[in-house]
């Protein structure tokens, strides 16, 4: 799995290379611009993650439609702006009521409901209603955030595309993005914090950032978990706010250069004012109770047994997550299930688990010569 | 009830007339366009020239008119609750100038208080870019000879450093650095050879977009020895002390973007009883009292504001940024994404806010200040150590302050904190019912607190994790102190049930219980319902949200 994944992300060529237009510093150019960056790519459900680590606006602008649809060219996606968009079949074509909010300028993928069932539908540039306001969004500024209003708007009923639209599989492709997006910054603040001297050691030496940055690691496990073997609703609850909440502490770690749109850290912001776009279009998002927390921590003990990966199948990062999420459900009960939790709990037992947490992260962090 | 400094506050906005006027210089839509054009508010600064800001950065004993910093407080919220670029641009002279009037000699200090009188920007330059929190690594140094110094280095990231006059520099003095090694350094820009110093590009940043945020690059530039602030090897302590000041005046920053944040969410809220309007309000009530008390300390309790600075700058920030994502959470949509049409947005102020928790020391550094006074803070609350006239003369809203003794400002606070020392006997008066099982909540959360503060022994070098979490703990029991103090000194000045029941002050302990851990923080109905017409109330009323009464320049 780690050798696909790389070879995916091999197509986006080296995120450090300031010629490749997929690197960090021309995405936070044409960012910067207001621009998509302009690239030539097949868009398969497999790169979307990859692609979420690069840009979140080439993902809805471009490349989530044909990833859900199969269609062969990039479209822009559209979230529902409370009520669902309606289709009504009149004389060969369809009339479309609603509205959405959009991204990408050109053709675009909605998810419109058919007599019950929810459908694909690809509305080609040409037909698109006029674009009502643009959004001031603080992120995805290259797709441009916009709300369309259909009222009665016709489009010709070949434009709904066969088989029913499958929202799930939306929001764990989406939410994959999102993992994307987390993991550069995770691996942006790492940089930041192995590289940075203060008290005459790296900021890694201590042990509140060794925490720090274990704690979103630990988020990102739990929401990795969460999409392999979780249910829909940790995917489509729980997951967003662990990003943001693992964005936030990185946040904090990488200090005034997470507020900086310049300089060898700059990807950093873009994502974390992406992120939180993205979680405005996706609608309000109510805080998560003790229900998906257990939902979650079921994923996390299944994969953790069934992993062969050294890593993955050992028992300190599950010790981790079932803590955090013992804290996430409901404050008052911070152990829900005492048999679940290791007994040790101590300051040393929590620093050891964050040594070898963080001991995996860097050795993910090496640039990876040969798949493991 | 009317606080003492709400006929000031009432005037000084009537002179910035409406922010919902385009055509006031002072409006929202103006600072949208300039923010989205990302220019420094030059106009506007100005404006806040005209009506004397600048004049209340000057101590009275110079000359001006900084007769307490709880005006000053609430002057400072007041700009920020219409925008934080502007505030964080114009009150950067106060941060830059603190240090002369803490350690300056008298005429340097008086001839700094004219200049800020007459318009000039002072900015004080600390950060350098391989050096963040870490002042004791700082490279930017000087040689000297009998009647000048030289300084050569670069300071980065620093606010107004190119539109600035004058720039308030720490310099290691002695080539060996260490905590007598560096000294503050007044520097005159206009009176610099040129070519000695160069100002660096503006930098790009997420938020205050218009602010001038960049740095400055000193080329062996010569100054006269007597730019010296205070004697050479006292820099350190100087800073440390001037941003005792800065730290606390940090809080009424947060908390006049807590008020905007607050308004937008009203502005597009349905009507009714709505319990995350009704959270936030009580959030913002918690970080106006704990404000208000830190900022009259600074008179009341001098010896302990390494306490209460700390406390406010690692607690008021972290709150409303929270209130900030709970509004956007639970609002969505309609509050980050603006139209164009509207004049003023609730996602520039998101950007704008997260610097709060970045600059002027960030979390984690003020976190490790408490952290490194536990022991005394452990002691004083096992002996109950309480200076009960500072304490009442820091609470008691209708006494006047005394005069602010900035000589009485230490590092460290020997006796811990008055307020927070004070709150186990503070607790026992809340002898109502529908305070007793929250009062007990919290006494029994303060023993555990400070049982565990007393028990880690950090070294200075390793500090572990969960230190950060017991001071982060300690942030909001001083919240909840300041919360009770506050109440109990006042309470019969004003005869609205509000007040009389100590209905804010329920609410209060509820949401700080929650952020201990020792409750859901949920408010119960009665107090949803009760906060959120108090709160559409005040904003139908062009109001200030708060626990006073304070009219405002403003159309609903
Ligand atoms: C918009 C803006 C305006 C600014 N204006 C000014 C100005 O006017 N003047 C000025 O001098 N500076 C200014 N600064 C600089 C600002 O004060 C710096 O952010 C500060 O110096 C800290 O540096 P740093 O953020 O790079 O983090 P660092 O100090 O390098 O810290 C890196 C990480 O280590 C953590 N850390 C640091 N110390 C500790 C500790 N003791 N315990 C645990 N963790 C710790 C931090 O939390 C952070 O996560 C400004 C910065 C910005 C972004």
């Amino acid at each position: 799995m780690t050798a696909t994944l790389s070879r995916t992300a091999d197509r986006l060529g080296d995120p450090a290379d300031a010629a490749n237009p997929l690197g960090f510093a021309a995405l936070v150019a044409a960012d910067e611009r207001g621009e998509l960056p302009a690239v030539q790519l097949g868009f398969t459900p497999e790169l979307v993650r990859a692609l979420g680590g690069r840009d979140l606006g080439l993902v809805l602008g471009r490349a989530l439609a044909p990833a859900l649809s199969g269609l062969p060219r990039p479209a822009g996606y559209a979230f529902l702006r409370e009520e669902p968009l309606r289709a009504r079949p009149v004389d060969g074509a369809l009339l479309l009521d609603g509205q959405v909010h959009a991204t990408g300028p050109g053709a675009l993928l909605l998810t419109v409901e058919l007599a019950g069932t929810a459908r694909y539908l690809l509305l080609p540039a040409e037909l698109r209603p006029p674009a009502g306001p643009f959004y001031r969004t603080p992120g995805l500024r290259g797709c441009r955030p916009h709300r369309l209003a259909f009222t009665g708007h016709r489009v010709p009923a070949d434009a709904l595309l066969p088989g029913p639209a499958d929202p799930a599989r939306a929001a764990r492709l989406l939410a994959g993005a999102t993992l994307g997006a987390l993991d550069t910054q995770l691996r942006t603040t790492l940089r930041f914090a192995e590289q940075r001297e203060l008290y005459g050691r790296p900021v890694t030496a201590l042990p509140s950032a060794r925490a720090a940055l274990a704690e979103a690691f630990t988020d990102l496990l739990i929401a990795d978990c969460c999409l392999a073997r979780g249910t829909a609703a940790t995917v489509e609850q729980l997951v967003p706010v662990l990003v943001r909440e693992a964005g936030h502490r990185l946040a904090l770690l990488l200090g005034a250069r997470s507020y900086l749109r310049e300089g060898e850290h700059a990807i950093f912001q873009k994502h974390q004012r992406d992120l939180t776009t993205l979680a405005a279009l996706r609608g309000p998002l109510h805080q998560p109770g003790a229900r998906l927390a257990e939902q979650a921590a079921q994923a996390c003990r299944l994969v953790q047994q069934q992993s062969a990966d050294p890593f993955r199948s050992a028992p300190h990062w599950l010790a981790a997550a079932l803590h955090r999420l013992a804290g996430l459900g409901d404050p008052t009960a911070r152990a829900p299930h005492p048999h679940d939790l290791p007994p040790n709990d101590s300051p040393a037992a929590r620093a050891e688990r964050d040594q070898l947490l963080l001991d995996e992260l860097r050795r993910r962090q090496r640039p990876a010569t040969s798949p493991s | 009830m009317k606080s003492a400094v709400a006929q000031l506050v009432e005037c000084f906005d009537r002179g910035l007339g409406d922010p919902h006027d385009p055509l006031q210089i002072f409006s929202f839509a103006r600072c949208q366009e300039l923010d989205e054009r990302e220019e420094f508010p030059t106009e506007i600064c100005q404006r806040l020239d005209g009506l004397g800001l600048a004049r209340r950065y000057v101590p009275a004993a110079l000359g001006g008119e900084l007769h307490s910093y709880e005006e000053l407080a609430a002057l400072v919220r007041l700009v920020a609750r219409r925008d934080l670029t502007v505030a964080v641009a114009h009150v950067g002279t106060f941060l830059g100038a603190a240090s002369v009037w803490l350690a300056g000699r008298p005429e340097q200090a008086a001839q700094l208080a004219r200049e800020v009188e007459a318009g000039s920007v002072v900015s004080l330059a600390l950060s350098e870019r391989e050096h963040g929190s870490d002042l004791l690594a700082n490279r930017v140094r000087t040689s000297g000879g009998e009647d000048w110094y030289r300084i050569a280095g670069e300071k980065w990231l620093i606010g107004n450093a190119s539109r600035g006059q004058l720039v308030c520099v720490l310099a290691r003095t002695e080539p060996v650095g260490g905590p007598r090694g560096f000294s503050l350094l007044l520097v005159d820009k206009r009176r610099l050879a040129p070519g000695s110093y160069r100002c660096l590009p503006a930098v790009r940043t997420v938020g205050i977009r218009g602010a001038d945020i960049s740095g400055i690059e000193f080329r062996e530039a010569e100054v006269p020895a007597d730019a010296l602030v205070g004697a050479a090897g006292t820099g350190l302590e100087t800073v440390l002390k001037c941003l005792q000041l800065t730290r606390t005046l940090c809080g009424a920053l947060s908390l006049g973007t807590a008020d905007h944040a607050l308004r937008l969410a009203v502005r597009n809220s349905a009507t009714g009883a709505n319990p995350a309007l009704a959270g936030a309000y009580a959030d913002l009530l918690v970080a106006e009292a704990v404000t208000l008390v830190a900022a009259r300390a600074v008179h009341a309790l001098p010896g302990e504001l390494s306490v209460a600075s700390a406390a406010v700058k690692a607690f008021v920030p972290t709150l409303v940024e929270e209130l900030i994502a709970d509004l956007a959470r639970e609002l969505g949509p309609a509050l980050l994404l603006a139209e164009p049409t509207e004049a003023d947005s609730f996602q520039k102020l998101e950007r704008d806010h997260h610097i709060m928790s970045i600059f002027d020391g960030n979390t984690a550094v003020n976190l490790n200040a408490l952290v490194n006074q536990f022991d005394a803070l452990a002691r004083g609350y096992r002996r109950a150590r309480v200076d009960q006239a500072g304490l009442a003369a820091a609470t008691t809203l209708s006494d006047p302050l005394p005069a602010a003794d900035t000589s009485r400002l230490a590092l460290f606070s020997r006796h811990g904190s008055s307020l927070v020392q004070s709150l186990p006997a503070a607790l026992a008066e809340l002898t109502d019912p529908h305070f007793a099982p929250l009062a007990a909540a919290l006494a029994e959360q303060a023993e555990q607190l400070h049982t565990e503060m007393a028990e880690l022994r950090p070294s200075a070098r390793e500090v572990p994790a969960m230190a950060y979490e017991l001071a982060r703990r300690y942030t909001v029991l001083f919240a909840a102190a300041g919360c009770v103090q506050l109440w109990l000194h006042n309470r019969t000045a004003d005869d609205s049930p509000f007040w009389q029941h100590g209905d804010w002050l329920r609410a209060a302990l509820i949401r700080l219980l929650g952020q201990l851990g020792a409750g859901s923080g949920e408010l119960p109905a009665d107090l949803v319902a009760e906060l959120t017409e108090r709160l559409r109330h005040q904003h139908k009323a062009g109001r200030l949200f708060s626990l006073l009464d304070c009219q405002l320049e403003e159309s609903a």
